[in-house]
C-alpha cells in the first residue's frame, strides 16, 4: 500500500522534473535585440540621449546609428522641404517587443519540424507550419523566412494616407488606399490555426486594395493572391472603376510603380514577393536607431516635407541582410534589409540600382498595437520612402484615418474574388 | 457685351461648382451620415478649338463658324451611394448618378448657333429629359451569399478594349457630346432599366453566372447633331431653305429619333447573360444577348425616298418663292427600323510569360441575322431592300509595360513604365453581296471584310504630376485614322483639395485620299483644353 506521503513525494519529484519543460514552453526565446551585457551599455547611452531633440545641429553625434543617407536628410532640411525649424526627432529608451501568444505557441509547436530550405531555397513543409520557423536563424535565407512568416496577425485592415512628396516645389499629390490582408495558412492568431480547412487552390495570402486617391482611381480596387507554391506567380486582378473593367495584371507589373506613388508593388513591407525570388546574405548585426514605438498621430509635417517631424527612435541591434533578386534584369540591383530581431519586420532598407549605385532608403515606423484577439502585435504604422536620385519622397501613415485593425476574426477569405471587385461602392 | 457676360458666367459657374464640392483634402469623396452616404463626381470644362476647317465652314455667307471655338462644354456628374445594410449576411446598397451639361459654343458663335436646327440646339445646349439625359444610373444592389441582384437603371461593361466595342453589347452609346477614344466609355454610354443577377459558384473555374433582363426600355444610339462638333457639317445655301436652319441630316435624324420604340413591354424586351470563368490560366467569358439594334439598321426605301422628297420639295419651293419654306411635319409612318437580332460572343485574357509577361486579350462576337440595308453598289443613297446576314468580329489585344531608358526616366523624373496596348480588329460579313450597305461599319464598298488597328499609350512624367495618354487607330480598308495625344497636369493636393486636373491635347483625324469613303471627322483637327475637378 502506497502511503499518501509517498504519493505526494512522487508527484513533487515529477513536477520538479517537468518544471524546466513547462517553463521552456512559456518562455521560448524568439530572439532579443540585446544580450544582458549589451543592454547595460545601451542603458548607459540612453542616460545621455533619451528625451533629446535631434536635428541638423547634433545628428552627427549619433550618425553611426543611422544609414548615411538618413543623416544627410536631417542635415539638409531645406533640400527635403522642411519647415523653418528643420527636421527633427526624439530619442526614447529601447523597449523589448514581445511576440504574440499565438506566435509563441506556434513556434513552440512547429519550429522543430520545419524542414531546412533545399537548394532552391524552398521549405518542403512550408504550408504545414506556422510561427517563427527559425527562432535562431543561421543565415540570410532563414532570416528572410522569419520575415515571411510574420503574418501581420492573420488578418489586417488599415488605410494609408500617402502623400507623394515633391520637396523642391513643396507640394504633395495624395494617394489614399485601404488595405485588407488575409492568410490562409501559417495562421497563429485566429482560429482555425494553422490553416483554413478549405483551400483547394493552395492560396497562402491575399491583399485587397481599395483606392480613393488619386481622384481618377477613386473606387478602383485590386486584389493579389499569393500561392503556397513558391514557384507560382501571384494572381492580380484590378477593377478600374472609371472604365468598370476588370484587368488581370501581368507579373511584370510587380516592378512598376503603383499609380500615384513612387513605390513598386514589390516594395510593400520592403519585400512583397515569394522568398525564393532573391538570394540572401547575412551581413551581421548593426546597432541602429529605429522607430519601434511611434505614434504617427503625434508627428507633424507641412506640404512638401519629405520626412515627418516628431518621430521617436530607440536603439535596436538589427540583423543586416543583403537581398539580390535572381532576375538579372530586376529594377533594383540590391536591397539591404535591417531586420528587427524581435518581430522580424524590416525597419530600414537601402536600395541600389542595377549598376550598384545607391538609389533609395526606406524606413518603417512601427508600434505595438492591440489586436482584436486581446493580444499586442508589433505593426507598421507608417513608412517613409525617399528617392535620393530624383530628390523625391513619399509617406504612408496608417494611423491617419483609423487605427489598424489586427486579427479581426470577421475578416473573411471570400472578399478576394472577381465578383467582390465589382461590388457597388 | 453679351459674350462678355457669357464668358464671365462660365467662369463663375465653374468656380462656384468647384468651391461647392471642395472639401477636406484628406478625403477622396464626401461622406455623410457616418459614411453611409458617399458622394463623388466631377465638374468638367471642355473646349475644342478647331485648327482645321473647310473654307465653306468659315465665317462668311453660308459659313457656320465665326470663331474656332467649336465646343465649350460644362459638365457635372454626381454619383451617390447609400448603404442600407452591410453585414456578414447581406449587403443592400442604393446607387444613383446624375449628370448635367451646358454647351456654350453655339452661344459664343452666332454662325454656329444659326447652323444647328432649332430642336437639336435645345437638346444640345442643355439636358431636356430627366430620364434620358440626366439620370445616368439608379439602382438597388442586394448581395447575399453567392447571389447578387441589381435592379434599376444601369450601365454594364462587358468588354475590355480601348476603342473597339466587340463584346460590350448591352448599353447603347450617346455620341452627342463625345466619342470613344476621346471620352471615357462611361461618359458616352446610356443606362438601361434592367434586372441583373449574379451567382458566384464554387464550380471548377470559379464560374460566375450573370443574367440580364431588360423588360422593354429601348434606347437607340444618340447620334451627334448636325453642325455640332461631332456631327456632320451643314453647308447652307442662300436660296435653298427647307425649314428653319435645318440640313438634310438633321431632317432625317429627327425622324430616326421619332421612330425609336421607347418603352414597350411587349416588343422591346432584351435579355441575355454571361458566364465568366478561369480555366487553364485563361480568364474567359461567354455571352449571349438577344436585343434590338441600337441604330436604325434598315430603312424602308420607299418611305425614305418620300421623306427626302418632302425636304427637297420645301427647299425647291424656297428657291422659287424666296425665304424659308417649312417642309411640314414628319410623316407618322415608320421609316427607320430597329430590328431584333442575337449576338453571341466572348472574351479571353491570359498572360504569356515567355513573351515578356505580356497580357493578351481576345474578344469576339457573332451576330446572328443582323438586319442590313441594300443599296445600289452598296450606297446608302440608293436603298432598295433589306436583308439579314451573320457577322463575325474578332479583336486581339496585347498589353505590356516597358521600362524606358534610364536617361528618359531621369530626365522626366519618373520610374513608371510605359503602358502600351495594341489592338487588331477584324470583321467579316457572311453571305456578302456587293449591294450591302456597310459604310457605317467602316467597310469599303463591295468588301465583306474590314480591319483596323488601335494603339494606347500611357506614361507618367515628373513623378505623378504629369500624365501622357495617346490613343490612335487606323482602319485599313477605308483609310480612316485618328490620333489623340493628351497631357494631363495633376494639381498638388493643397490646391482646392487636390482633385483638379488640366488636360491639354489635340485631336487629329484623316483619311487616305484615294479611299472613297469620307471621314466625318476629317478636317476637324482640334486643340483639346479641359479643366476638371474630381471629388
Amino acid at each position: 500500500m502506497i502511503s499518501f506521503k509517498k504519493i505526494c513525494g512522487m508527484l513533487t519529484a515529477v513536477s520538479l522534473l517537468l518544471l524546466p519543460l513547462v517553463a521552456g514552453a512559456s518562455e521560448i526565446d524568439l530572439g532579443t535585440a540585446y544580450t544582458a551585457e549589451e543592454l547595460v551599455e545601451v542603458r548607459e547611452w540612453e542616460k545621455i540621449w533619451v528625451g533629446k531633440k535631434i536635428d541638423a545641429g547634433n545628428i552627427d553625434q549619433i550618425s553611426d546609428y543611422f544609414p548615411k543617407a538618413y543623416t544627410g536628410m536631417i542635415k539638409n532640411p531645406e533640400k527635403w522641404g522642411a519647415p523653418p525649424e528643420g527636421l527633427y526627432f526624439y530619442i526614447q529608451p529601447y523597449k523589448k517587443v514581445n511576440a504574440t501568444k499565438g506566435m509563441i505557441e506556434a513556434t513552440q509547436k512547429y519550429a522543430s519540424i520545419v524542414k531546412k530550405p533545399d537548394a532552391d531555397g524552398i521549405i518542403a513543409n512550408y504550408a504545414e507550419v506556422a510561427g517563427r520557423p527559425f527562432p535562431k536563424p543561421q543565415n540570410g535565407l532563414e532570416i528572410a523566412y522569419n520575415f515571411d512568416f510574420n503574418n501581420h496577425g492573420d488578418a489586417a485592415h488599415y488605410r494609408r494616407y500617402s502623400p507623394n512628396i515633391n520637396p523642391k516645389s513643396r507640394t504633395d499629390r495624395m494617394s489614399d488606399q485601404e488595405y485588407w490582408e488575409f492568410y490562409w495558412v501559417q495562421r497563429t492568431e485566429i482560429e482555425p490555426k494553422p490553416a483554413l480547412p478549405k483551400n483547394k487552390k493552395g492560396y497562402r495570402r491575399a491583399f485587397f486594395t481599395h483606392m480613393y486617391k488619386p481622384e481618377e482611381f477613386l473606387n478602383t480596387r485590386m486584389y493579389v493572391l499569393r500561392y503556397m507554391n513558391p514557384k507560382k506567380d501571384d494572381d492580380t486582378y484590378l477593377y478600374y472603376s472609371q472604365f468598370r473593367r476588370i484587368r488581370r495584371l501581368s507579373t511584370s507589373q510587380k516592378t512598376d510603380s503603383i499609380d500615384g506613388t513612387d513605390l513598386i508593388y514589390d516594395d510593400e513591407y520592403f519585400w512583397d514577393g515569394q522568398i525564393i525570388r532573391n538570394n540572401y546574405t547575412y551581413k551581421g548585426k548593426k546597432d541602429m536607431l529605429a522607430s519601434r514605438h511611434t505614434d504617427m498621430k503625434k508627428t507633424t509635417r507641412q506640404p512638401g516635407q519629405g520626412l515627418v517631424n516628431g518621430l521617436t527612435y530607440e536603439r535596436c541591434n538589427l540583423l543586416v541582410v543583403e537581398a539580390i533578386n535572381k532576375d538579372p534584369n530586376y529594377i533594383y540591383g540590391k536591397r539591404v534589409w535591417y531586420v528587427d530581431p524581435e518581430s522580424y519586420l524590416i525597419l530600414w532598407t537601402e536600395i541600389y540600382d542595377e549598376n550598384g549605385r545607391f538609389w533609395k532608403m526606406f524606413t518603417n515606423y512601427t508600434n505595438v498595437l492591440p489586436t482584436m484577439q486581446g493580444d499586442k502585435k508589433h505593426f507598421i504604422v507608417g513608412t517613409c520612402f525617399p528617392d535620393f536620385v530624383r530628390i523625391h519622397s513619399g509617406l504612408s501613415n496608417q494611423q491617419h484615418f483609423f487605427e489598424p485593425e489586427i486579427s479581426n476574426p470577421k475578416q473573411k477569405s471570400n472578399m478576394f474574388t472577381i465578383s467582390n471587385l465589382q461590388k457597388t461602392y | 457685351m453679351k459674350k462678355k457676360v457669357l464668358f464671365l458666367s462660365t467662369i463663375l459657374t465653374t468656380t462656384v461648382l468647384i468651391l461647392l464640392f471642395t472639401h477636406h483634402p484628406a478625403r477622396a469623396m464626401i461622406e455623410l451620415m457616418d459614411g453611409k452616404l458617399k458622394i463623388n463626381g466631377f465638374i468638367k470644362e471642355t473646349m475644342y478649338l478647331r485648327t482645321q476647317m473647310q473654307d465653306r465652314e468659315k465665317h462668311g455667307p453660308g459659313g457656320n463658324h465665326d470663331s474656332i471655338l467649336d465646343y465649350a462644354n460644362t459638365a457635372v456628374m454626381i454619383e451617390a451611394l447609400y448603404t442600407l445594410k452591410d453585414d456578414d449576411d447581406m449587403a443592400v446598397r442604393l446607387f444613383g448618378g446624375l449628370r448635367w451639361w451646358w454647351e456654350k459654343a453655339p452661344l459664343y458663335d452666332d454662325d454656329l448657333r444659326r447652323s444647328i436646327a432649332h430642336r437639336d440646339r435645345k437638346d444640345y445646349v442643355h439636358p431636356r429629359n430627366f430620364d434620358d439625359d440626366m439620370l445616368t444610373e439608379l439602382y438597388i444592389d442586394i448581395q447575399r451569399g453567392p447571389w447578387q441582384i441589381v435592379i434599376g437603371k444601369q450601365i454594364v461593361q462587358w468588354g475590355q478594349l480601348d476603342v473597339n466595342r466587340v463584346a460590350d453589347v448591352v448599353n447603347p452609346l450617346d455620341l452627342r457630346h463625345g466619342v470613344p477614344g476621346v471620352d471615357a466609355w462611361e461618359e458616352i454610354k446610356q443606362g438601361i432599366w434592367m434586372i441583373r443577377t449574379f451567382y458566384q459558384s464554387e464550380l471548377p473555374g470559379n464560374l460566375l453566372f450573370e443574367f440580364i433582363f431588360n423588360p422593354g426600355d429601348y434606347r437607340g444610339t444618340l447620334l451627334p447633331y448636325q453642325s455640332t462638333h461631332w456631327g456632320p457639317r451643314y453647308f447652307k445655301n442662300a436660296q435653298f431653305k427647307p425649314g428653319h436652319e435645318m440640313g438634310m441630316f438633321a431632317w432625317l435624324h429627327q425622324k430616326m429619333n421619332r421612330d425609336h420604340h421607347g418603352w414597350n413591354l411587349g416588343e422591346n424586351y432584351e435579355f441575355g447573360g454571361r458566364i465568366s470563368g478561369y480555366t487553364w490560366d485563361i480568364d474567359w467569358t461567354l455571352l449571349y444577348w438577344n436585343h434590338k439594334s441600337d441604330g436604325a439598321v434598315t430603312a424602308d426605301p420607299a418611305a425614305v425616298s418620300a421623306l427626302a422628297t418632302q425636304y427637297v420639295t420645301a427647299g425647291l419651293k424656297s428657291m422659287f418663292l424666296g425665304g424659308s419654306v417649312n417642309p411640314g411635319d414628319w410623316p407618322s409612318t415608320r421609316v427607320f427600323k430597329y430590328k431584333r437580332y442575337q449576338t453571341i460572343g466572348g472574351t479571353a485574357q491570359t498572360q504569356i510569360d515567355w513573351l515578356r509577361y505580356t497580357t493578351w486579350d481576345l474578344e469576339w462576337f457573332y451576330e446572328i441575322d443582323t438586319p442590313l440595308s441594300k443599296g445600289e453598289r452598296g450606297s446608302s443613297q440608293a436603298l432598295y431592300d433589306e436583308v439579314r446576314r451573320d457577322i463575325l468580329g474578332i479583336a486581339i489585344k496585347v498589353s505590356d509595360r516597358i521600362r524606358l531608358p534610364k536617361w528618359f526616366n531621369n530626365t522626366f523624373r519618373t520610374q513608371k513604365k510605359l503602358e502600351i496596348s495594341l489592338t487588331y480588329f477584324w470583321e467579316k460579313v457572311f453571305n456578302h453581296d456587293h449591294d450591302l450597305v456597310l459604310d457605317d461599319r467602316k467597310h469599303r464598298p463591295r468588301d465583306n471584310i474590314t480591319d483596323a488597328v488601335s494603339l494606347f499609350l500611357r506614361q507618367e512624367l515628373w513623378h505623378t504630376s504629369w500624365n501622357l495618354v495617346f490613343i490612335g487607330n487606323y482602319y485599313f480598308q477605308v483609310g480612316h485614322w485618328m490620333a489623340v495625344p493628351v497631357f494631363t497636369y495633376v494639381f498638388p493636393s493643397d490646391f482646392l483639395g487636390g482633385g483638379m486636373r488640366v488636360d491639354i491635347g489635340a485631336k487629329f483625324y484623316g483619311r487616305q485620299k484615294h479611299k472613297i469613303i469620307g471621314n466625318d471627322y476629317d478636317k476637324k483637327d482640334s486643340i483639346i483644353l479641359r479643366l476638371r475637378y474630381e471629388f
